[in-house]
């Protein structure tokens, strides 16, 4: 197959595909390469050439997997011609956070110690993208540990700060920093992200793409890193809520290997869904008592996407989440079950390696909780998880800013949220508590051209809910389709 | 997340530089000293997520304090006797600006530890964290997909 509208790379020496093609959404892309007007490969080598180019200068990869994808793509170009289309990744490339299990590359977790790391197998969702024809070209950079004993700033990765596209003085957020990066940038038109409170959400809302996480339980985590299995979760980063669904259709199914895996015939989602919501169904319930602080103009930005929706047939009405200590379980919760999970590297003194100061030491704090507040705050949580469960009797998607401000600077000083009062209410720390979907998408741009996310939080297993109503917006706007100035 | 922790390959312990790792240089203590300082409001970030903006950050009032305020005596006793405890364990690798940087941390989780352990629950609150039986469940269906696995001439492995 030869695409049309190619042009050279010196560096090379190739035939590379446009920018534009490079921006294009899995489902565009994915349709182009069912009609065979575009070629696998060229496709593959034109991602791999930019991701060359502008990866490093972004910190975006931990590692380029350039043999596997022109095999990858070579063999699906084979299949297309000889007329067995898999589905709607077929040949599409991807890049995966660097804590999923890659079998022959190096697997770091974003972390010193962990730099030379192996494994002989690759992760439950590398098998399903492998079967779907899906082609790796990357394993995108993370925050060390993915957070996982504490970190203060986006410097805290093996492979430095992950610069945003959009500026390059500014941070990506974390901890799935390099796959914000990669899809901002159009190094690939989707990647792999993890979010145990808020890590897929907030380099999404901050570099200006779609992210999602879904359901607890949907997305198989074996042979992902672990910080707190009661709160682990994989999803789609990409430019538009409708590719979040057609990965997510990929990527969701049962697999015993996960102890927390949905059952068969609950874990899997088909998309587009059968019975797919009209918009004059859809109830939208805007949280007003979430954020402590909210960027104005990021507010303005949110009520002007729910005015979309309204004027397309949504019914918005203003919610409040009841008051509990929220944040305080979703925290304790990760601390506790982060020092289990990182025992051998806190009990081995490496924790020194990491090259946060909160990481080198936080894991020792973690050990000192007890068992019975462990089971307490557990308890607590299952309270917390029928009060919010209630909301959602009124309304099919709960909606809020992506993060309450645009992207902060790479070189901000230390955070120091802890010393705070408490945010009880963040809708991160709520929905990563309780296991709900969310996906955050474009809505606009700070004064800086940084840009904002608008969120939408579902009922647990209502996964389409939030995609539906992303998508809605995404119909009647072009936020997704604004590309960064970086080349 | 379910990971083999088999498969691991940490960097041989002995290429680790113990002077980085446990010993306190001059210069480390005054590294330290300076990180600490610049940390002295940030004892330990929210874990798996990101930090706030520094726009929030600034505008918080600096109080150079042991994390301690507002806690009561019995707390604050706890806290010090987690530190002791941490210190016996692994006070050969803190130095002093980690010592009082753990003792923040430790107030900080003191703080969030209070409202879970006031909240009412009965006897009967189950914790969200249980045994399920369905695990029973998950092995027939495991051996479900490896007999339609097998039908269709993939090959399974178990790990």
């Amino acid at each position: 197959m030869k695409s049309r509208g190619v042009v050279e790379s010196e560096e090379w020496g190739l035939d590379l595909l446009p920018e534009e093609t490079l921006f294009l959404s899995v489902r565009e892309l994915g349709d182009r390469i069912r009609a065979r007007q575009l070629s696998p490969v060229e496709l593959t080598e034109s991602y791999l050439a930019r991701s060359s180019e502008l990866g490093p200068k972004l910190n975006a990869y931990a590692c380029l997997t350039g043999e596997l994808a022109l095999r990858q793509a070579n063999a699906a170009e084979k299949e297309i011609a000889a007329g067995h289309y898999r589905g709607p990744l077929h040949s599409v490339p991807y890049a995966v956070k660097d804590l999923v299990a890659v079998q022959g590359y190096p697997t770091t977790w974003g972390a010193r110690p962990y730099a030379t790391q192996k494994f002989d197998f690759s992760a439950a969702v590398i098998e399903r993208l492998n079967r779907a024809g899906a082609v790796l070209i990357g394993k995108a950079a993370m925050i060390e540990l993915a957070g996982g004993l504490g970190y203060s700033t986006g410097a805290a990765s093996l492979t430095g700060g992950c610069k945003n596209p959009w500026n390059t003085d500014y941070w990506t957020c974390g901890s799935s920093s390099g796959s914000g990066a990669i899809v901002a940038a159009g190094l690939a038109p989707w990647a792999l992200g993890s979010d145990t409170r808020g890590s897929i959400l907030c380099p999404s809302a901050w570099c200006g793409i779609s992210g999602m996480r879904p359901s607890f339980g949907r997305v198989s985590r074996f042979g992902a890193m672990a910080i707190a299995w009661t709160m682990d979760k994989l999803g789609p980063m990409a430019r538009t809520a409708e590719d979040c669904g057609l990965v997510l259709s990929v990527l969701a199914g049962h697999d015993a290997r996960d102890l927390d895996s949905l059952p068969p015939g609950v874990a899997e989602f088909a998309y587009p869904a059968a019975n797919r919501a009209a918009a004059k169904s859809l109830r939208i319930g805007r949280l007003t008592n979430v954020w402590r602080e909210m960027d104005p103009g990021l507010d303005f930005a949110v009520n002007g996407a729910l005015k979309v929706l309204e004027k397309e047939g949504a019914r918005i009405s203003d919610v409040e989440i009841p008051d509990g200590p929220y944040e305080e379980a979703a925290e304790l919760t990760i601390l506790i079950e982060a020092a289990s999970a990182f025992r051998d590297l806190i009990a081995s003194g490496r924790c020194a390696e990491l090259a946060d100061p909160v990481g080198q030491i936080n894991g020792y704090a973690s050990e000192e909780f007890s068992a019975t507040d462990y089971l307490q705050l557990q308890r607590v949580r299952s309270f917390l998880q029928r009060q919010i469960d209630k909301l959602f009797d009124n309304f099919d998607v709960l909606a809020t800013a992506g993060q309450s401000s645009a992207a902060a600077p790479l070189n901000a000083p230390p955070d120091e949220d802890s010393a705070g009062p408490i945010e009880r209410r963040a809708p991160d720390g709520i929905s990563s508590l309780c296991g709900l979907p969310a996906i955050t998408v474009p809505c606009g741009f700070h004064k800086d051209k940084l840009p904002f996310g608008v969120q939408f939080v579902g009922r647990a297993l209502n996964d389409h809910a939030v995609i539906n109503a992303a998508r809605l917006f995404q119909n009647y706007t072009d936020w997704h389709r604004q590309r960064p100035p970086i080349h | 997340m379910p990971n083999p922790s088999s498969h691991h390959t940490l960097i041989p312990p002995e290429q680790i530089n113990q002077d980085d790792a446990s010993r306190i240089s001059r210069r480390d203590f005054g590294r330290h000293a300076a990180v600490a300082a610049a940390l002295a409001l940030s004892p330990g970030m929210v874990l798996g997520s990101p930090p706030s903006s520094p726009q929030e950050s600034k505008a918080k009032p600096e109080t150079p304090d042991s994390g301690l305020t507002g806690l009561t005596a019995e707390q604050s006793q706890e806290v010090e006797a987690r530190l002791t405890n941490i210190i016996r364990k692994y006070g050969n690798r803190l130095s002093i600006a980690q010592r009082d940087h753990l003792r923040r941390i430790l107030a900080y989780n003191e703080k969030m530890l209070v409202s879970i352990r006031a909240f009412p629950l009965q006897n009967g609150d189950p914790p969200a964290s249980v045994l399920k039986v369905s695990f029973l469940e998950q092995t027939a269906a495991s051996e479900m997909t490896e007999m339609h696995a097998a039908a269709h001439g993939e090959v399974s492995r178990r790990r």
